[in-house]
């Protein structure tokens, strides 16, 4: 199973990878948004000597990983999922010997291995030009990965449980900008939700998004204490058996809708 | 001459075809123009969270900012609009062999490509424009004269010609690759920087969204003409037009030319 | 002068040779390799106004490849194509006005919209003046049988619907020439009668010069005159049908029903079995060589006949054959 699973990511990750151009232009277009953020907070940190609670090195290395990971968070098979429900792929994919969400995840892993190829090219693109904070100890580094990890299953339920809405409408591309302006949001992707008001920050905190890409850059940083490392981790594992199951229950009626009503 | 008026007309004939294919996706086009404006209020969070941290960017306020930006998505709302087509070009027709029937028509392919544009979903960009524009108009208390309403109405159909002939240029890229929609949308994207102030950024940005993809006369020097900072930068931007134009149609055939001697 | 004059046409592709693994994929971003393939290696022919011409071959002989150059969606890489006075690849819009082309299964009416609303667009990029638009969407209406299709959306339509809708786009500008390339593929028998009567019809009445690639025999058979044969690039034959037919297929197939055979045949004196078994025996001989009442005698010494069946060769048997024998070559 695993075997198969992995066979799918390479062959999702050989399919973006056969036009050249792509990897040099996803890359491109993360670093002209990093340049956007960076002199944007660079103009405020020259007016008023603060960037948010940051110093503008912490700042700069903020958001070069914000773009490092924000394809790990924001890219999914919601696209390969809504184009299979619509040209009745799916009733190939439901026959499959792997279950349709180790399909997708097999997929999925694909998607993820050329997001990191992307975000480590951007980040060591972005290496050349600014001079990045390293993470302040091995610990920190480690966390910072373990984290990380702990958010690919996050994103992948979440953007099962998404992609299942495409079995009751065909207006799925609204649903995944909501997806993904839900993320840029509340993960920190547009800015570190310290910056957010405080009742939104309370919502954050709940939510598992922030640990997504806000949270493991602060343990880059050395912003957030081991023991709370420990409550966020026990968080986002409580997280992903809630996601899990919501995903498989909602799938799971979906599916009736197309067995019964032939799709 | 009689040939552009030609060309105009068959142009206006694609359009009323689109937007009668356009009205049988009514819901996805709603839709389309909500997840439009959703994305937009994610960057105006971040512009918010910007003036909770300073009190002005360069010496733009919030509400020119707001300005700064309604502007530049008026423009973009045209553009995306009149030429979002030209993203099909690779993925669509070449990649589907509906380029060579296109090719067949009595007609200039970039006509027939550009007018079968049909992204009603950017209405939702032009709206939300439309609305920041006005209200900081009046917030900022800039009398809105009519002379201020023709200026803006003249000068974003400039920018979003500007856009359009920018992608033109970049649609090229699909007679070498499907993906083509990537590469026009990633220089594209560059209009992000002349979402703010110019003064932000080191010589070479500046240098580069003035004078290699001038989107600076998008919608940054307009903005400043309408806030009465001294700008006559924004008289250059139709000459800056109509010069990306002329290239861009040069650019074209001759890629075109190029792509009938390799083949596919 | 001829309206189609081609001359020493020569197309060569330049095809990145693509590698394997991240080494290949490496080496391909640094310098890629070319190969060169030669698709079409200097034909030539002239195709006069009226005629109709099936252009014929098997896949990857160079059919479409010419055929792109002629419409002018393509450069040639040498040689020269002149269609009705005009050098297609250099004056390509001017050359469009008095062409049409059905290519496959692609349409060229507007996917989402009635079909009705395709003819107007097309009828204005034409710039189709008014009552020739008007005669000819009657006439084709009425032999195509388009009237209840008309107001249907073309994404509703069936595929012989929409071939039809599509023939009729293409004519309607009363082009000169029109080429058609596989109009009648996955269609059923009817629809691709139906539409082989208006080419016919339509050229008979317009001395329209049609130009028709298919693999569909049937299709060559029931409409064209002349055959061009390409093969690898080359032309093989160019002439009338009919001799064309005379000359290739000489022969004749005769299958006899036999019944108690006392021993094999195996061998005939100028003939050659094709099948044998114990209730029947297929053999194929040539007019000069041998005759039907030679054969039976002989055959009759094996065994009892009881029936003969004589079949002319068809179109598709003798391209069997020469195909066959080229690849033996």
């Amino acid at each position: 199973m695993l075997k198969s699973m992995l066979a799918l990511g390479k062959m999702q990750f050989n399919q973006y990878n056969i036009y050249k151009s792509n990897f040099y232009l996803f890359t491109l277009n993360r670093i002209v948004e990093i340049v956007v953020y960076i002199f944007v907070w660079q103009a405020i940190y020259n007016q008023t000597g603060n960037a948010g609670g940051y110093t503008i090195a912490q700042m700069t290395t903020y958001y070069i990983l914000v773009f490092t990971l924000s394809s790990l968070s924001c890219w999914g098979v919601n696209e390969d999922m809504a184009h299979s429900i619509r040209n009745g792929n799916i009733n190939k994919e439901l026959l499959n010997p792997l279950s349709y969400f180790q399909y997708y995840f097999g997929v999925n892993i694909g998607e993820m291995g050329f997001a990191l190829v992307v975000g480590i090219a951007t980040f060591i693109i972005c290496s050349l030009f600014w001079s990045i904070t390293l993470p302040v100890s091995f610990i920190n580094f480690l966390l910072f990965i373990i984290l990380i990890l702990l958010g690919i299953p996050i994103t992948f339920f979440f953007t099962m449980i998404v992609g299942t809405v495409g079995f009751y409408s065909s207006s799925i591309w609204g649903m995944q900008i909501l997806r993904k302006s839900i993320i840029s949001i509340f993960s920190g992707l547009i800015a570190p939700i310290t910056l957010f008001p405080i009742w939104f920050q309370n919502i954050a905190n709940i939510l598992p998004f922030k640990e997504l890409i806000y949270t493991p850059i602060n343990i880059w940083l050395g912003q957030i204490t081991i023991n709370e490392i420990v409550f966020i981790i026990m968080k986002q594992v409580l997280w992903i058996i809630i996601l899990y199951l919501f995903a498989k229950l909602f799938f799971n009626h979906a599916v009736k809708k197309v067995t019964i009503n032939g799709g | 001459m009689s040939k552009i008026f030609d060309n105009i007309s068959l142009y206006f004939s694609f359009l009323k075809a689109s937007l009668k294919e356009m009205l049988i996706y009514r819901l996805d086009c709603i839709v389309g123009m909500i997840s439009q404006i959703v994305t937009q209020l994610v960057e105006i969070i971040f512009i918010w969270i910007v003036f909770q941290n300073t009190d002005n960017l360069a010496g733009w306020n919030f509400m020119q900012i707001l300005l700064l930006y309604g502007v530049t998505l008026i423009s973009i709302g045209i553009s995306d609009f009149c030429f979002d087509a030209l993203y099909d070009i690779g993925p669509k027709y070449i990649r589907n062999g509906e380029f060579d029937k296109i090719l067949l028509r009595p007609i200039n392919p970039l006509i027939s490509i550009i007018g079968s544009s049909k992204e009603f979903t950017a209405l939702g960009y032009f709206g939300l424009g439309l609305f920041l524009t006005i209200t900081m108009l009046i917030k900022l208390s800039i009398p809105i004269t009519m002379i201020l309403i023709l200026k803006i109405l003249f000068f974003s159909i400039v920018g979003a010609s500007i856009i359009g002939a920018i992608n033109v240029i970049f649609s090229i890229a699909s007679f070498w690759t499907y993906r083509s929609n990537e590469v026009i949308w990633s220089f594209y994207r560059v209009y992000t920087f002349a979402q703010y102030p110019l003064d932000i950024y080191n010589k070479f940005i500046k240098f580069l969204i003035t004078a290699i993809l001038p989107f600076a006369f998008v919608a940054y020097y307009p903005t400043m003409n309408y806030l009465g900072m001294n700008s006559n930068m924004i008289y250059i931007a139709p000459m800056i037009m109509i010069i990306l134009w002329v290239i861009a149609i040069k650019v074209w055939n001759f890629a075109l030319s190029k792509y009938r001697s390799t083949g596919t | 002068m001829s309206i189609i004059e081609v001359k020493d046409l020569v197309k060569t592709y330049k095809i990145v040779e693509k590698e394997d693994g991240i080494k290949g994929y490496l080496k391909n971003l640094i310098s890629p390799k070319y190969n060169d393939i030669t698709a079409v290696k200097g034909i030539n022919f002239n195709i006069e106004e009226g005629e109709l011409v099936g252009y014929i071959g098997e896949n990857g002989a160079g059919k479409s490849t010419t055929i792109k150059m002629l419409t002018g969606l393509l450069t040639p890489t040498s040689g020269k194509v002149v269609v009705n006075g005009i050098v297609p690849n250099e004056k390509r819009i001017e050359n469009n006005k008095n062409i049409g082309a059905v290519f496959g299964q692609k349409t060229q009416l507007w996917w989402d919209l009635p079909v009705i609303e395709s003819f107007r667009l097309i009828k204005k990029m034409y710039k189709i003046p008014e009552n020739e638009y008007r005669k000819n969407l009657k006439k084709f209406t009425e032999i195509l049988d388009l009237e209840d299709l008309l107001e249907k959306q073309v994404k509703n339509l069936s595929l012989g619907q929409k071939m039809r809708c599509e023939i009729a786009a293409t004519f309607l500008h009363n082009p000169k020439i029109v080429y058609l390339d596989e109009p009648t593929i996955g269609l059923d028998v009817f629809v691709k009668e139906n539409i082989r009567k208006f080419i016919k019809d339509i050229n008979k009445e317009r001395k329209t010069t049609v130009i028709l690639t298919t693999h569909d025999l049937k299709d060559i058979e029931d409409v064209c005159d002349r055959i061009i044969l390409l093969d690898k690039g080359q032309i093989i034959y160019d002439g009338e049908k009919q001799k064309f037919k005379d000359t290739y297929g000489k022969y004749v197939i005769a299958e006899f029903i036999i019944s108690s055979k006392n021993k094999d045949i195996s061998n005939l004196t100028d003939a050659i079995i094709l099948e044998e078994n114990e209730k029947d025996i297929k053999v194929k001989f040539m007019h000069n060589e041998t005759t039907i009442v030679k054969l039976m005698n002989e055959i009759s010494s094996y065994c009892k006949i009881e029936d003969v069946h004589i079949k002319e060769p068809e179109l598709e048997d003798i391209l069997k054959e020469i195909y066959k024998g080229a690849h033996e070559c």
